[in-house]
């Protein structure tokens, strides 16, 4: 069960071009490509003839042609062409996404076309503002989508599993405070006077005691901004080094899950050395998640039905946001919205 | 810990009487077994209650319910005008419901009907203002186990 009613990222702007790509989104198979205007196109990826996926196909002006039988579909998913027969049967259509493509991202709505709104796509403008320099990631994920939301709301794992780059024991050492306001939920910890992490030490250049603070903003159910960041003690946050690490979570089935990743910041914009650094560091973060949310994983999938997690203080956040994540399922559930698709026939 | 919650009382919906919300409730599983204690605005209290219209909701009520046997409650009114310090046990929980004015905590700007949630040692001291001047009203729910016990809370 997904909420699907919903924006999720599907690529990246840079990865939809003249050659379909495809992507699985919480199970439903989708291939995106670009008419010739550019224009960015989401249309489920399987010929409602056999079940042939479309992105095997190839594009002819701005439909896609079916691999095998050559059926032919528009942007908006209408057959405009069975080679075998003049008559197109009623029911060839594949279904099209709604897609907004904003800041070098295409989120595709999933759900009741008529409810996707592109106001309630995430802000992610610091991708393309100039006082920001941005380094991107992509990952598949061995583990649900629910495990990554729950790894961004408690970052004291940073202390045990990314030691080497952005952890230290005294992010455990601090509490968080906890903001839910509708769908969003936010979990913020100040660090005053500590040292800066080995990442950001060496890419800022910096060195002593400084505030350190990251706030992790959970957009129910698929975004996550972390806004974090070193100030001078006691100074305000908007003055520093400041870091937007955006988090796009899309779930694939129920046991893996897209990963795009990016990270802006508004320090050592022109830096090529810094930003080759956190590339780097950046990447070793992720494959550090990554490696642990698998083992996290296989550790759910055997464990005993009615056993649950033992939620502590620091996991507020998590709390919260699986119940903002339950009210989303339950008004999913509610709505009359699941589309029942027949097998296609000729 | 601490947990702000915004507005949860603007859920409500003032035509229904048997409206009601809860803010917090432990344990805050489904099954709430066992069943300790919680704060909720409604129309119908069954605790120790107190009267809240912060949301522009007509007649509600903060409404405090507890095991006696486990948790012991105290809910009070606090005024504010000039900056406060609000000083809490650690081994208390608190509940803080916002019913008129604007409230300065920190960085948070707290509207009627917004709530705090604070528990463990973090924070201990509560720092508190009338945002834009005039004066801040609100109910205080202290909740602390009867054994003495720190009173820890995961929402």
């Amino acid at each position: 069960m997904y909420i699907l009613n919903a924006w999720y990222v599907a690529a990246w702007s840079s990865e939809v071009s003249r050659d379909p790509v495809h992507r699985t989104i919480c199970e439903v198979p989708v291939m995106l490509y670009r008419k010739q205007d550019g224009t960015a196109v989401a249309l489920e990826d399987r010929c409602p003839h056999r079940g042939y996926p479309l992105s095997a196909g190839r594009l002819v002006d701005d439909a896609i042609e079916c691999g095998y039988h050559g059926f032919t579909f528009d942007w908006e998913g209408i057959c405009t062409r069975v080679p075998a027969q003049e008559i197109i049967p009623r029911r060839t259509v594949v279904r099209a996404f709604p897609l907004v493509e904003k800041d070098g991202w295409i989120w595709v709505w999933t759900g009741e076309k008529d409810r996707a709104g592109a106001a309630t796509v995430p802000d992610t403008h610091w991708m393309t503002d100039p006082a920001w320099a941005t380094v991107t990631h992509s990952f598949a994920f061995a583990c649900r989508s629910s495990l990554i939301h729950d790894n961004l709301l408690d970052l004291t794992h940073e202390s045990f599993i990314h030691l080497s780059t952005v952890g230290d024991d005294y992010i455990y050492q601090h509490g968080i405070t906890v903001v839910v306001d509708g769908d969003v939920v936010s979990a913020d910890r100040l660090m005053p006077g500590v040292l800066a992490p080995p990442l950001y030490a060496a890419t800022m250049g910096l060195t002593g005691l400084w505030d350190r603070f990251h706030c992790t903003e959970f957009h129910a159910p698929s975004f996550h901004a972390l806004h974090s960041g070193i100030t001078g003690p006691g100074r305000p946050r908007e003055e520093g080094h400041l870091i937007k690490v955006m988090n796009g979570i899309t779930p694939i089935d129920a046991h893996s899950s897209h990963y795009f990743y990016a990270f802006s910041r508004n320090f050592g914009i022109d830096d090529q050395a810094a930003t080759d650094a956190l590339v780097e560091g950046l990447r070793t973060v992720l494959q550090e998640d990554a490696d642990a949310l698998a083992l996290q994983e296989i550790g759910l999938r055997s464990r005993p039905t009615g056993e649950s997690d033992v939620l502590i203080a620091q996991d507020a956040g998590v709390a919260k946001a699986r119940k903002v994540m339950q009210r989303l399922m339950r008004a999913e559930r509610t709505a009359s919205t699941v589309v029942e698709l027949e097998p296609a026939s000729t | 810990m601490m947990l702000l919650l915004r507005a949860p009382a603007a859920h409500l919906d003032p035509i229904d009487p048997s409206s009601e919300v809860e803010i917090a409730a432990s344990p805050d599983t489904q099954a709430r077994r066992p069943w300790e204690w919680d704060v909720r605005i409604t129309r119908r209290p069954e605790g120790l209650s107190r009267p809240f219209d912060g949301a522009g909701l007509g007649r509600h009520h903060v409404d405090v319910r507890v095991r006696p046997d486990a948790v012991n409650a105290e809910l009070r009114t606090v005024d504010v005008d000039t900056p406060t310090s609000l000083e809490r046990d650690e081994r208390e929980l608190w509940v803080v419901v916002v019913e008129s004015g604007r409230l300065q905590q920190g960085r948070f700007t707290l509207a009627p009907g917004d709530v705090l949630v604070c528990e463990g040692d973090d924070p201990l001291s509560l720092t508190v203002s009338a945002a834009e001047g005039g004066r801040v009203s609100m109910a205080l729910v202290a909740l602390r186990r009867v054994d003495g016990q720190t009173l820890r809370w995961v929402p």
